[in-house]
């Protein structure tokens, strides 16, 4: 016994898988939130203030302006990875290439030239 | 039109019961266990012996005893998104085994490796939203180092992921950088010459750190980072969403290894699927099982890195040598 595959235009196949993406979701939707939530999940229902609140440890729940942003986070992380590279750039955008004329016509030369090989002119 | 239907019904089956729901939830709580017994013989315990033989049943009495809960939101999650985000990311990873020969019907188009990058991308982006739905001082550090690692780790699997496919496609033109075709040929990349061989090798280390990386398994778990920042994106978390969460994470770790055995590791290989599915299902299956357990054993052994090294590693390790790997698949390719 071998395997059948079913070949067909990337764009049909595109309308395709989102196809499957839908249904395989609504299966999970149906069988591990909907159908548990009817037969166990209203049962359970109890009032407390308590399940309100953030899961802050045990400390008083903080309010929206503690939140740090999620951005920030990501930028600091990834400039203190390469925290070389970031104040190479930071400083020499600052004080040297951006004022620099001859900086902009060689970034220009260079990419004509990458397009130009790249298209074998 | 009758075969048109009969095709269509086999395909709901293998996207609902094999290989996709059915056989990934399976596979999670089989997988979750192993991962749980192998992390205890490192750590000189038992794991998990009470449910079921050898404990075998306890992931799927953790999972339905998380879904039987009250779902419980804070007053800032978001109603609905949750749930649902993590449904259709369930939908995303499981349509990616359609395009593979574990179906025994399967889903191809020249160059549908963009396709499967797209509903893996889908998968990531779904957990870091999961994350942002329910805020939390944690969850926002979780999600932006995630986010973080996701930048470097996700390009640097996408370029080690075409690399086979363009090789594949050096070899046999007929294959059109489809990830079905590639696996089937999956045998011949590394024994098709020199170059060829040393672009999979470089590829494949690439690509293994890359799947450490987007499955946050240590030493890249700083995203979750327990004891540090509580659980990073799960912290406000419980019950039944949870649960989906969780699935998600598991389904992921079933889906990535595979792939990279199915390309990297020669496929079905000492059987092949057009010959004998049963057979080759197993091989891929056992193969995968190494890598997996390979994968659970970094993890029990690795201390965390930081945010920062973690991300070095993979720009040094991760993307470098893919980026190199894919330059060289496209020079062979076109000289």
């Amino acid at each position: 016994m071998g395997v059948a595959a079913i070949g067909m235009g990337p764009d049909v196949l595109v309308l395709v898988s989102f196809g499957f993406v839908f249904l395989v979701a609504g299966a999970t939707w149906f069988m591990l939130y909907w159908l548990f939530q009817r037969v166990y999940g209203r049962k359970l229902k109890y009032e407390t203030p308590v399940k309100e609140d953030l899961a802050f440890c045990g400390m008083e729940p903080p309010s929206e302006d503690v939140m740090i942003p999620v951005t920030e986070v990501m930028t600091s992380v990834l400039s203190r990875a390469v925290s070389r590279w970031y104040r190479a750039i930071k400083e020499g955008a600052a004080v040297r290439f951006v004022q620099d004329w001859y900086f902009y016509l060689i970034a220009m030369l260079v990419i004509l030239l990458s397009v130009g090989v790249a298209l074998g002119w | 039109m009758e075969a048109w239907i009969n095709t269509l019904i086999t395909l709901v089956i293998e996207a609902l019961i094999f290989p996709g729901f059915m056989f990934i939830m399976g596979m999670i709580i089989f997988t979750q266990w192993w991962w749980r017994k192998a992390a205890a013989r490192m750590a000189y315990r038992r794991g998990p012996t009470r449910t079921g033989p050898a404990g075998i049943l306890q992931p799927l009495a953790d999972f339905l005893k998380l879904l039987a809960k009250e779902d419980i939101r804070h007053s800032l999650m978001l109603r609905r998104l949750p749930v649902l985000i993590t449904s259709f990311a369930v939908g995303a990873i499981i349509t990616v085994l359609l395009f593979t020969p574990l179906s025994p019907v399967a889903l191809w188009s020249p160059y549908d490796i963009v396709i499967v990058m797209y509903l893996l991308l889908w998968v990531a982006v779904s957990i870091a939203l999961y994350g942002l739905s329910a805020p939390n001082p944690y969850t926002n550090l979780g999600v932006g180092r995630y986010l973080a690692l996701l930048t470097v780790s996700e390009p640097a699997l996408f370029a080690a992921f075409l690399v086979p496919t363009i090789v594949a496609a050096g070899i046999n033109p007929a294959t059109q950088y489809s990830l079905y075709w590639t696996i089937m040929n999956a045998a011949s990349l590394w024994t098709s010459g020199l170059v060829n061989a040393a672009v999979m090798a470089v590829a494949a280390v690439a690509a293994f750190f890359a799947i450490l990386g987007v499955m946050t398994v240590k030493p890249f778990d700083f995203p979750e980072a327990e004891g540090e920042i509580y659980w990073g994106m799960f912290t406000e978390y419980g019950g039944p969403r949870l649960a989906l969460g969780f699935f998600v994470a598991f389904a992921e770790k079933i889906v990535l290894p595979m792939l990279y055995v199915m390309l990297y590791l020669g496929g079905a290989a000492p059987f092949s699927f057009a010959d004998n599915y049963v057979l080759a299902f197993v091989a891929v299956l056992l193969k995968y099982l190494a890598v997996f357990t390979l994968i659970a054993l970094i993890d029990t052994m690795m201390p965390r890195y930081r945010p920062d090294q973690g991300i070095r590693f993979m720009i040094k390790y991760a993307i470098t040598p893919a980026t190199i790997a894919l330059i060289f698949a496209v020079a062979a390719l076109t000289l």
